[in-house]
């Protein structure tokens, strides 16, 4: 079929490809090199880590980012996989539950930061494994045009969604993967058969269910939805390009809202425990819990006294749910369970 | 005898056909005629357009010019080029092409499917093929698993299934020899019918002798002579079809009064053409004497069958020649010659 | 079975232990994986409860998925095929560069695109002229026939290709059916066996990539079966279950696998074109319409929504500026990974054609058919064996290796189409010439084969291009790839640059594959008969 006679540009191809695989295969890290892994998305993160790097010019970081589409799964498998020859210095987590999970397979090292003293306990780890900082908090997004804003009555609420009235026009993410999974686990903790039946109504009024946060944003926007149950971040992306939307926090009157922090802890004998341990002190500083609550995430400070941009509320005006997040990551397992069989 | 004459008594007749195949001429000015219940072998030499010819008979190509006609209705023409499967023919392919992914008997089934509708009739004609081509034993293989013969016999007992009116047979012995082409030579010669015309292709000289009632020679393109196979082979019209045609000796003589005449003899000749011609002699018309003063000389000797095959030279003339004794090379001999030549027409 | 000479000189012993050895470097990664989750007897027995009925209902949903887009692949595909039989030689090679369009871009971009675009219908005046009543159309969509359709929108050029590039039957079978045989027995008894291999490969391909699906299904609210391993994966110490989930995939692959062999029984190494005689111009101008269509669809739809939200060539051009060392970091994964797979499926079936295996292919769909995260975790696992020994750069080698591993199935298929195309006889005289195997490699065989070999590689490396699963969990740090990137824009990036890169991801493998082809000559055909 293909006539066989004209080689020489195609070997010269080969031999390209075999010779730049064998070139990419070799070189090692240099002494100086901090790695961080980290799932934040790396609009927001890039920035930051640059601005580390200005100020520690001696230091060469490299960053490993995670992918919304494996929900924050990649990091912790190469974390885990590569604990007895770990890569990474630093660990930087979007939200919280991996990184207890993280803990308890024993691939964290605990360390105290100077600049995590002003952060409240609940957001640290008992051990000094891991620090919160900046967090998003579980949200109803809320299309306009579907809904004036006039209208107040939302389902802003987890028994909402099994309200008749909403039949149809809620939705969130699949309760197997990301935030949803935490929120979920959280609601367990606190109370595990009003969670079943509530979000059995719900599915019986046909709530829908998306891939990932991102996707319910997306379906509100389109307006295939009319709420659904999503983060800040998510919400403020779709503000930022000028979506005709609002955002409700959840559960004010009942439970009050989750707050999910990020997360940083410093990983068991990395190659550069000292570059690893400079970056978090800088990643648990104001600076950067005021550029995340600069930047279109708009993650909000856990430090009231951390400045932050119109629009970021106060975390001292939203009501928070209150959780012991290692019980919640403990809970994980027992919740996914329960929204299997509700959700086949 | 006119054309029209000519179709009532041909099955296939091409007339002034012509096919290009890119800026090359395949065939040109093509006039055959392929006489009915007899078999027409076309014979040339390899890239002649034989199998174009068939392809053009089959419908497989259209030609650029000219038309076809089977059974005095006209199937090809420039414009018009009736499907395959309506000229009721049978063509088995110089490669075969069997299906890989058919047994035997399923080979026949599927044919006999859109010719026969009675399933009971159409068993009896499959049992009937498959005894008449000895390929009963192998009814259920499949054709990865033939010899070559038999994969031929199948193509025949496939062509054979649909009874055509015309069929046509690329290279039919091509790749077979032993007892197997004696086989198959038998089994062709048994596909004559009266109300049937078959159309042969060969490049084999023995193949025409074999198979031919009728003989049409194609060189370049060209249909060079046609007719009746002992009519060509003893009146060969030009120098390359006398070639084809297994004559050896070509020899400038002269004609004067209806006589032959030559440095190696007189024939009277019925011809009133007066002057120079070209005079063709078969190898074993010449008879070598051994003669150390002779006017030939030896310059090479071949074994075959039970004589050798001598080449001369003979002035700035070769020749060959069969002879029982065995000469060397460099030898001079004298030869006689025991024949009359043909006298080349076309080349005057 | 006959078996020459020649077929004893190709299958030596240690060409048997390479191979062996060849498949278990493939396996390793997983057995670790297998043997560091291995929980112990009792949970291993109680593990089994994995598959209960919620799995089994997600099993059913998956493979129904698969159907449906087996079933609209072929159905977009054949119509393409008919149009490309009957166009001339320069053309033909047009629509092949064009068909790799589609299988370029990442099927959840094109469903992103086609919701947006039946919302858009549904709510302007159009879509209730188009449809009687409002959310018909999305009622299709919003199916498992509906996601069907839109993953066959992309990889229907897999049927298309395949039938290009190995299921010509000869000429002289067709020109024989034409005399003898209707319309209808030559489809049944000649084309079909002839297409059907390849129709075969082709399906278990695009079944494998269905059973991988796993944002697209959910995106239409969908349940599907890699959901579930994932789920599993995603929990500590659960992945022995997420193996243990795997099993249906190897099970079917050993069916398709002696189904494979059935099929290729009684193949005819000689390749030619279909000639076009063949089918009536009605047929080929009737294809060459319905082909418009589906390029329409599977080009044009993704690609208006796309230039909808680029707007201006300006972000683009910007864009590949920005992401330039991402953009060639991505062409080279692709390349090498490809490499990586066809050069050694080559090697692989270097062996004599007519001896068939069923473990290999088997092996190799079972791999495929696997979800590209575990194999990463594997190949993760692996490397954390040498610790010290390996420096971080050998990230791209470990990634490589988990491509390959992956995507072996393709090498092999390409080896074994590629052995075809040299012929059989042929290399049974190579075997005669006293030469050693590699001096045969290097001296008759990749002079012989290179212009198909480039041309396999750069159809397995469309692949790669979009992978996400593996390149997350093992690319170098700071090594990402556009396809990560994309994924990552699609969730939270604004639409004009999340476009952008959606653009690049379309085109690039288009441009570049183009330069090639041109400075290939393109693919030269011999149409003589």
């Amino acid at each position: 079929m293909f006539s066989l006679y004209r080689p020489k540009n195609s070997i010269g191809f080969i031999v390209c490809i075999v010779l730049s695989l064998v070139i990419a295969g070799c070189g090692g890290a240099p002494s100086n090199q901090v790695t961080i892994y980290t799932s934040v998305d790396r609009d927001y993160s890039e920035p930051i880590i640059a601005v580390f790097q200005k100020n520690n010019p001696e230091l060469s970081v490299k960053v490993v980012y995670d992918s919304e589409l494996t929900k924050t799964t990649g990091l912790y498998q190469r974390l885990l996989q590569e604990k007895q020859n770990p890569q990474a210095d630093v660990f930087w987590n979007n939200e919280i539950v991996r990184t207890i999970q993280l803990k308890k397979a024993d691939v964290l090292a605990p360390y105290k930061s100077a600049a995590a003293g002003d952060i409240p306990d609940a957001y640290k780890d008992a051990d000094s494994y891991w620090t919160g900082f900046s967090a998003r908090a579980r949200v109803m997004i809320i299309n306009n045009d579907l809904v004036p804003e006039t209208v107040t009555e939302t389902p802003a609420s987890i028994p909402a969604l099994a309200v008749e009235k909403f039949r149809g026009k809620t939705g969130m993410a699949k309760p197997e993967f990301g935030t949803t999974v935490t929120h979920m686990a959280a609601l367990y903790t606190y109370n595990k058969g009003a969670l079943g039946f509530t979000m059995n109504r719900a599915k019986s009024n046909q709530m829908k269910l998306y891939p990932g946060n991102a996707s319910v944003r997306d379906a509100v926007v389109r307006g295939d939805i009319a709420y659904g149950m999503t983060d800040t971040d998510d919400v403020f992306a779709a503000l930022d390009e000028g979506k005709a939307v609002r955002m409700a926090f959840l559960d004010q009157k009942q439970n009050g809202a989750l707050l999910i922090p990020n997360t940083v802890a410093l990983i068991k004998n990395s190659p550069n425990q000292d570059g690893g341990e400079k970056l978090v002190d800088f990643l648990l500083s104001h600076e950067v819990e005021s550029k995340l609550a600069q930047c279109r995430a708009r993650q909000i400070p856990l430090r009231p006294a951390v400045s932050r941009p119109d629009g970021v509320p106060d975390i001292s005006s939203i009501k928070i749910m209150e959780v012991d997040y290692n019980k919640v990551a403990e809970n994980v397992e027992p919740c996914l369970e329960l929204m299997r069989t509700i959700f086949p | 005898m006119t054309d029209t004459n000519m179709a009532v008594q041909t099955g296939v007749s091409m007339r002034n056909v012509m096919f290009k195949r890119g800026e090359r001429d395949i065939l040109r000015q093509m006039d055959l005629y392929a006489t009915m219940g007899g078999i027409t072998v076309l014979f040339g030499p390899s890239g002649a357009g034989k199998t174009t010819c068939l392809r053009l008979i089959a419908g497989l190509e259209t030609p650029d010019a000219g038309c076809i006609f089977i059974n005095r209705k006209e199937v090809s023409s420039v414009d018009k080029c009736q499907h395959p499967a309506k000229r009721r023919i049978g063509y088995c392919f110089q490669d075969d092409a069997l299906w890989p992914a058919l047994t035997v008997v399923k080979h026949l089934s599927v044919t006999l499917k859109s010719y026969m509708v009675d399933a009971s009739q159409r068993r009896m004609k499959i049992d009937d093929l498959l005894h008449r081509f000895g390929l009963v034993d192998l009814a259920n293989r499949y054709p990865a698993n033939l010899s070559g013969g038999e994969r031929k016999r199948l193509a025949l007992a496939r062509a054979l299934a649909v009874e055509p009116d015309v069929l046509l047979l690329d290279e039919p012995l091509s790749s077979i020899d032993g007892p197997a082409r004696n086989e198959l030579i038998t089994y062709l010669r048994q596909c004559k019918a009266s109300n049937r015309t078959v159309v042969a292709v060969t490049h084999q000289l023995d193949e025409v002798y074999a198979l031919g009632d009728y003989l049409a020679i194609l060189i370049e393109g060209n249909l060079v002579q046609q007719g009746l196979i002992r009519d060509v082979v003893l009146n060969p019209q030009t120098r390359q079809a006398a070639l084809l045609l297994g004559y050896r000796n070509f020899f400038l003589v002269k004609i004067e009064n209806g006589m032959i005449i030559s440095e190696f003899g007189r024939w009277p000749v019925e011809d009133d053409y007066n002057g120079l011609a070209l005079a063709a002699w078969f190898a074993e018309d010449f008879v070598a004497a051994s003669d150390a003063d002779g006017p030939a000389q030896v310059e090479s000797c071949r074994p075959e069958t039970r004589r050798y095959r001598i080449g001369l030279s003979y002035g700035n003339n070769l020749f060959e020649l069969l002879s029982d004794a065995a000469f060397q090379p460099g030898e001079k001999i004298s030869f006689r010659v025991e024949q009359r030549p043909v006298i080349i027409k076309g080349d005057r | 079975m006959s078996r020459t000479y020649a077929h004893y000189l190709s299958i030596s012993r240690t060409g048997a232990l390479v191979r062996a050895l060849f498949c278990m470097i493939l396996l390793l990664p997983i057995i670790l994986l297998g043997v560091s989750a291995y929980p112990g007897w009792d949970a291993f027995l109680m593990s089994w409860q994995v598959f209960d009925r919620i799995a089994l209902y997600r099993l059913s949903g998956s493979i129904i998925l698969a159907c449906w887009t087996i079933f609209f692949s072929w159905l977009l595909a054949f119509p393409v095929y008919a149009a490309y039989l009957g166009l001339s030689k320069r053309r033909r090679q047009w629509l092949l560069l064009l068909s790799l369009a589609p299988l370029s871009y990442p099927p959840f971009g094109a469903a992103s695109a086609w919701m947006t675009v039946i919302s858009y219908i549904e709510q302007s005046g159009a879509g209730r002229l188009l449809f009687e009543k409002r959310g018909m159309a999305s009622q299709f969509l919003y199916s498992q026939a509906g996601c069907g359709w839109i993953l066959a929108l992309c990889f229907w050029p897999i049927v298309f290709l395949l039938l290009v590039l190995s299921a010509q039957p000869m000429r002289r079978h067709v020109e024989a059916a034409q005399i003898y045989l209707s319309r209808w027995s030559m489809v049944r008894y000649v084309l079909w066996p002839a297409w059907r291999e390849s129709l075969l490969i082709a399906s278990m391909v695009i079944g494998c990539l269905c059973m991988l699906q796993f944002e697209t299904p959910s995106l239409m609210q969908l349940r599907s079966y890699p959901e579930e391993i994932f789920m599993r994966f995603s929990i500590p110490e659960n992945e022995w279950k997420a193996l243990l989930l795997c099993l249906p995939y190897v099970a079917t692959a050993f069916v398709l696998a002696f189904a494979l062999r059935r099929a290729g029984r009684c193949i005819d190494s000689r390749v030619t074109d279909l000639p076009f005689s063949t089918l009536p111009p009605l047929v080929v101008r009737i294809s060459l319409c319905i082909s418009f269509m589906v390029f329409l669809l599977s080009i044009l739809i993704p690609l208006t929504a796309l230039i909808l939200y680029v707007g201006s060539s300006g972000i683009l051009f910007q864009l590949i500026v920005d992401h330039n060392g991402r953009l060639w970091r991505s062409v080279f994964y692709a390349l090498a990974g490809a490499t990586l797979i066809v050069l050694p499926g080559i090697l692989y079936t270097s062996k004599s054609s007519r001896v068939r295996s069923v473990a290999a292919p088997a092996l190799f769909t079972a791999l495929f058919a696997c979800p590209g995260i575990l194999i990463a975790a594997g190949w993760l696992r692996l490397r954390g064996y040498w610790p010290g020994m390996l420096p971080p750069g050998v990230g791209v080698a470990s990634m490589l290796g988990a491509y390959a591993t992956h995507r072996m199935l393709l090498g092999y298929g390409a080896g074994v189409l590629l052995w075809r195309t040299y012929g059989e006889r042929q290399r049974e005289f190579d075997a005669l010439i006293p030469l050693s195997w590699i001096t045969r490699l290097l001296r008759l065989y990749i002079p012989s084969l290179v212009r198909p070999v480039v041309v396999a590689i750069i159809l397995t490396s469309l692949l790669i291009w979009g992978d996400v699963a593996i390149t997350i969990l093992l690319h170098p740090p700071g090594g990402d790839s556009l396809a990560i990137e994309y994924f990552n824009l699609l969730h939270y990036g604004s639409e004009t640059r999340t476009a952008a890169i959606g653009f690049l991801m379309l085109f690039t493998p288009v441009v570049f594959i183009g330069i090639v082809f041109l400075l290939m000559g393109f693919g030269g055909y011999n149409q003589n008969d």
